[in-house]
């Protein structure tokens, strides 16, 4: 019993110490952003650019197969419990809420976790292994400037412009299925009713979901791998550090933003 | 005139085969070779450029103590800087030209078009023309050492910190390559880890840092 208590101990002081280490982080990011050399603006912009083509435009195949299907299983359970229950004109609003406002970001955000959040976090901590990053830091480069910079801006946008085509994917293949397989409502009506359901907060909050959880994935990632120190065995260790991380870094923004919704 | 590199009692912090204080200057326009083991080479310079914390002493490079600069501050110090340590950490996942122009603009000390200009400038100097877009997983050891340098000294520093170098590269090219840095950078910490002739025929100064302690070693030809 007492062996329980003091391992969870350990594991909270233990938590707690990296989400300090992650907040301090977070610090030296924005005050480096202060010092970033007028020099090096251009090239961060190309840096996100690229950043932006590996982690959407690249994303965007795997994306449709995804939102389609989630498009498709959601209205057909949906539209299963909403007959039983007798409220079958309220699968919009379903959609709306369930989809715009919660599920797509979260999606979309787990998606390029998966997909990006591994990549950064592994490239990082090779390049940390391989001394790549001291010697840029003995030439004066800030790895901050170098590393964490293009892919924060990057990834952020990255998933706010998925999330959008994600919703649209959704919403899209869930209007097709509802109307022509499951013939529970009109075309017009479908789209009547999610217009009158979805009102541009919900999409500007989606977004704001999207970009902060890009943010967020794409600190963690970098953070986790920076640590890394000369051993290659500490890359995979990295790599699980920065997806449990961002993992729960996505419930507590989640969480936030319905509370603040709903508070 | 202040030397551009100067250490007095300077104990590294950590365990490390460096257990006594060390004495060590270069004088401005000198170039001095220090033969030694890695395991007394990378603290030391890391130390210079103020990647490493020292447990005891006074470091003066180019008249700051990189141990007490903010993180503001170093990146201009280390501006003035030409480093090249083991490993030579060349960016992997870029080709050479693009590996010497990232380390010029993000570090400040030029822009994109006058960057582009001296990486061509410096790749033809030390006949890596034809390696420009080359990654550096797929260049010779040789040729990623010279890489390092031309990194190093592109960016025409005061002062050259360079960690065994031209060590994979043939005795001639090396020499003729030293010449090209001597004339880039007039003052230079250079350690080495076994005998290198080339290194010694451009070394001022060349000194033996052992477990005896850090002596003047042969005098240069």
């Amino acid at each position: 019993m007492l062996d329980t208590v003091a391992a969870t101990g350990r594991a909270t002081r233990v938590l707690g110490g990296q989400a300090l280490d992650l907040t301090r982080f977070a610090g030296a990011v924005l005050r480096a952003a202060t010092h970033l050399p007028a020099t090096a603006a251009g090239p961060v912009m190309r840096a996100v650019v690229s950043q932006v083509r590996f982690t959407a435009v690249q994303a965007l195949p795997l994306t449709v197969v995804i939102a389609a299907a989630i498009g498709v299983v959601v209205i057909v359970e949906a539209n299963a419990a909403a007959v039983a229950l007798g409220v079958a004109d309220t699968l919009a609003r379903l959609l709306a809420t369930v989809v715009v406002r919660e599920a797509g970001p979260l999606l979309a955000a787990i998606l390029v976790l998966a997909r990006s959040g591994t990549a950064i976090a592994s490239e990082v901590a090779t390049a940390r292994v391989l001394g790549e990053t001291d010697a840029l830091e003995a030439l004066g480069v800030n790895p901050l400037h170098f590393v964490v910079m293009p892919r924060l801006l990057g990834v952020g946008l990255s998933v706010a412009c998925l999330t959008l085509f994600f919703n649209l994917i959704v919403l899209g293949s869930a209007g097709v299925t509802a109307t022509t397989v499951l013939q529970q409502v009109s075309l017009d009506r479908y789209v009547e009713s999610l217009r009158l359901v979805l009102r541009p907060s919900d999409v500007w909050e989606s977004l704001a979901k999207g970009t902060a959880s890009g943010i967020m994935i794409a600190g963690c990632c970098t953070f986790a791998g920076l640590q890394a120190q000369k051993s290659p065995s500490e890359i995979p260790r990295r790599v699980t550090d920065a997806m449990v991380f961002s993992l729960l870094g996505l419930v507590v923004i989640t969480a936030t933003a319905a509370l603040l919704r709903y508070s | 005139m202040t030397a551009p590199v100067a250490l007095a009692g300077v104990l590294p912090a950590g365990s490390s085969e460096w257990t006594a204080p060390l004495d060590v200057s270069v004088a401005d326009g000198e170039w001095l070779v220090v033969r030694t083991t890695p395991a007394r080479s990378s603290p030391l310079l890391r130390i210079c450029v103020g990647l490493q914390s020292r447990a005891a002493g006074t470091v003066s490079v180019l008249g700051e103590d990189p141990g007490q600069l903010s993180n503001a501050a170093l990146g201009p110090f280390r501006r003035r800087l030409g480093t090249a340590l083991q490993p030579d950490g060349l960016v992997s996942n870029m080709g050479v030209r693009r590996n010497l122009v990232v380390s010029l603009v993000y570090a400040g000390v030029c822009g994109a078009a006058e960057a582009e200009a001296r990486a061509r400038e410096g790749l033809e100097q030390f006949g890596l023309a034809s390696w420009a877009e080359a990654r550096p997983s797929d260049l010779p050891e040789d040729v990623r050492a010279i890489v390092a340098v031309v990194r190093a000294v592109a960016r025409r520093p005061a002062v050259l910190v360079l960690e065994d170098p031209f060590a994979a590269v043939k005795s001639v090219q090396a020499a003729a390559m030293l010449r090209r840095c001597r004339a880039l950078a007039p003052s230079a910490l250079v350690t080495t880890f076994r005998r290198n002739e080339p290194l010694y025929d451009a070394a001022d100064r060349i000194a033996l840092w052992d477990s005896r302690g850090f002596t003047p070693a042969e005098a240069p030809r």
